[in-house]
């Protein structure tokens, strides 16, 4: 009876306190909400994923799903270095891009830029040779030799 | 087509859970089919995915053999529904609820303004980036395009070569549950639609956030479901990772998952249905993620503690399907990482250097304070609940104290590996710290409030409820005296 009675006078807190809960809960996932609007608003797209699939779609029909190319860019190794390599291999899966190296040295090379340049000469520096431009600095190369 | 393998895999998925899980929710109501849908979003999906990296290492991956396993699994889930429908509610348990807490309807309206919240962030980062943050383009969804590649292209996925060999770019021997799950739906719908990978993050989100709640509703309390709802709706560190498309909340839903059947488990005299069950979200932990293997492995400890030689073989047969599936990849993959350093000397000199354990210390710390606004912490919020609630008697506390126990091993595996991490620590710690709470925090939250007495405990109407349940007992003892 008194044990009944104690819980029946902790009612009033307990509702306050459930309540109160509730509504801070809903308020704070309400600042979660402004807060990931504006990180979008100030970096759609943050990774470059969506912007590659677009700029690397021209590739996608000239190569079939096996076709392994390799990889050359204007960017030096850093972070965005990873990123723009990371997100050209995702618009391109399967097609694997594969770093030249002395050992890899695929017929076809896939050319990632991010400003103009002279792209014959950056291809001819790893034995390629310029094959098209696809426009917004995607370039196709070809090792040199080939018939 | 492209929503046809996910609707498939869950109606499979929740035929199996409830032929499995029945008993557990035999007093829950509503809430018990919310539990068993949540269960549903983690077995279906985790058995397709299993299935699938089968037909993968067969040579056999193709649309008509993907509806083909689907179909098996479907029947096969369907066959032990009709056999196991009938099953009641269990002996042991209590028929009915306590009083009514009488702002429940106002915790609902709470809930429902939550849901629509979580909704307007999960869309506004999905309309933002459609192919998920950085690790679901640079590691999960484009194994899945390399999965989903067929013939042998799909060995691209495990080969150390994707990620042109930049640092911590390419993951050979990363598990595949949500990978291989995405792939699944691209070979069926035969092509890359980017709404697999965000249904299948919507899906893991929704399931373990039903969880949290529907796991604390039986015998026990709604108001105290609802409360755990809106808490983790509060959680930035939950609603935020909601659309990033990573496999850490799949991984959030399997561990409490197993943590919710091992209770019901125990509570329904070690059913061995449940046990099985339990040993399916158990084994496919490492199936999600790495860091499935030391929760796997405490809680297959703790099985075997609690429910002896009977509990043994149901778990581990459960696990079977994930485990299985987690050490052939490992067989197959091309190279893996090296999470420790390979000398003796490089690993007690990071053991033994205290800047470590205060740098990752800070970071779990600075990852904890970002899970929610100072004002409206989740851990505040848990806290100012159990003052006004008061926790449960200490004997009942102590009785379950034992499901913490694969929580806490995996936290301190997780430190472990930070200690040792050969990779730069800071980077490690900032990029990692907040994901992996994510991963434990549905469990946490659920933890936490099974330890709370309900609010309806302080608004004793009894005696139309003991009427009630009085009646209804009365009625189901003359149900069975007729069968």
């Amino acid at each position: 009876m008194r044990a009944s009675k104690h819980a029946e006078s902790r009612s009033g807190v307990v509702t306050v306190v459930c309540l109160v809960a509730a509504v801070l809960a809903v308020f704070g996932e309400l600042d979660s909400y402004r807060a990931v609007s504006a990180y979008n608003r100030q970096f759609p797209d943050a990774y470059g994923a969506g912007r590659a699939q677009i700029r690397f779609a021209p590739v996608l029909s000239r190569f079939p799903i096996s076709a392994e190319l390799g990889y050359i860019t204007d960017l030096t190794p850093s972070g965005a270095y990873s990123a723009a390599f990371l997100a050209a291999q995702y618009a391109l899966a399967p097609r694997q891009l594969v770093m030249l190296g002395p050992r890899t040295r695929p017929e076809w090379v896939l050319g990632n830029f991010t400003k103009p340049l002279d792209f014959a000469a950056a291809g001819a520096a790893q034995g390629y040779e310029l094959s098209s431009d696809l426009g917004n600095g995607v370039v196709l190369f070809r090792r040199r030799g080939l018939p | 087509m492209i929503w046809a393998p996910l609707i498939v895999a869950l109606i499979a998925g929740w035929l199996l859970a409830s032929a499995l899980t029945r008993t557990a929710w035999a007093d829950s109501g509503w809430m018990g089919l919310l539990g068993e849908f949540s269960l549903a979003a983690l077995v279906g999906p985790g058995l397709a995915s299993v299935l699938f990296f089968l037909l993968l290492l067969a040579g056999i991956a193709s649309a008509t053999s993907v509806f083909a396993m689907l179909a098996v699994l479907a029947a096969g889930s369907f066959t032990l529904w009709w056999r196991f429908r009938q099953t009641g509610p269990h002996p042991s348990e209590p028929a009915g609820r306590l009083s009514r807490f009488p702002w429940t309807w106002a915790l609902l309206v709470a809930l429902i303004a939550g849901l629509a919240v979580f909704a307007l962030i999960f869309q506004a980062f999905t309309q933002s980036n459609p192919s998920g943050d950085w690790d679901a383009s640079a590691i999960w969804n484009v194994r899945a395009r390399f999965l989903a590649g067929g013939l042998e292209l799909w060995r691209r996925a495990l080969s150390s070569e994707l990620g042109g060999h930049l640092f911590g770019a390419a993951h050979p021997s990363y598990p595949l549950f949500l990978s291989s799950f995405v792939a699944l739906q691209w070979v069926g719908a035969g092509n890359f639609d980017p709404g697999a990978p965000i249904a299948a993050g919507l899906l893991f989100s929704l399931g373990a956030f039903l969880l949290v709640g529907a796991g604390l509703a039986r015998g026990t309390s709604v108001a105290l479901g609802l409360l755990a709802w809106l808490v983790l709706l509060g959680s930035d560190v939950f609603t935020s990772q909601a659309a990033l498309q990573y496999s850490d909340l799949p991984l959030g839903l399997a561990f409490l998952a197993t943590l919710v059947l091992l209770d019901r488990a125990e509570r329904a005299g070690s059913s061995p249905r449940l046990l099985i069950a339990a040993g399916l979200a158990l084994g496919f932990t490492p199936w999600i993620k790495n860091e499935g293997w030391p929760f796997a492995a405490a809680a297959l400890a703790v099985a075997v503690w609690r429910f002896g030689r009977r509990g043994i073989l149901p778990v581990t047969l459960g696990a079977v399907p994930g485990l299985a599936a987690t050490i052939l990849l490992k067989v197959v993959s091309q190279g893996h990482e090296a999470l420790i350093p390979s000398t003796s000397g490089g690993i007690s000199g990071k053991l033994l250097d205290p800047a470590r354990w205060w740098h990752i210390f800070l970071g779990f710390g600075q990852a904890l304070l970002g899970a929610g606004q100072w004002w409206a912490h989740p851990v505040i919020l848990v806290a100012a609940l159990a003052v006004a609630l008061r926790l449960l008697p200490a004997a009942e506390r102590r009785a379950r104290l034992w499901l913490w126990i694969p929580i806490a091993a995996t936290l301190a595996a997780e430190f472990g590996i930070y200690l040792l991490t050969p990779a730069d620590l800071d980077w490690q710690v900032r990029g990692s710290a907040s994901r992996l709470l994510a991963q434990v925090w549905p469990s946490l939250i659920w933890l936490v409030f099974l330890m709370l007495r309900s609010p309806e405990e302080y608004y004793p109407a009894h005696q139309p409820v003991q009427a009630t349940v009085t009646a209804a007992s009365g009625k189901r003892k003359r149900k069975h005296a007729r069968a």
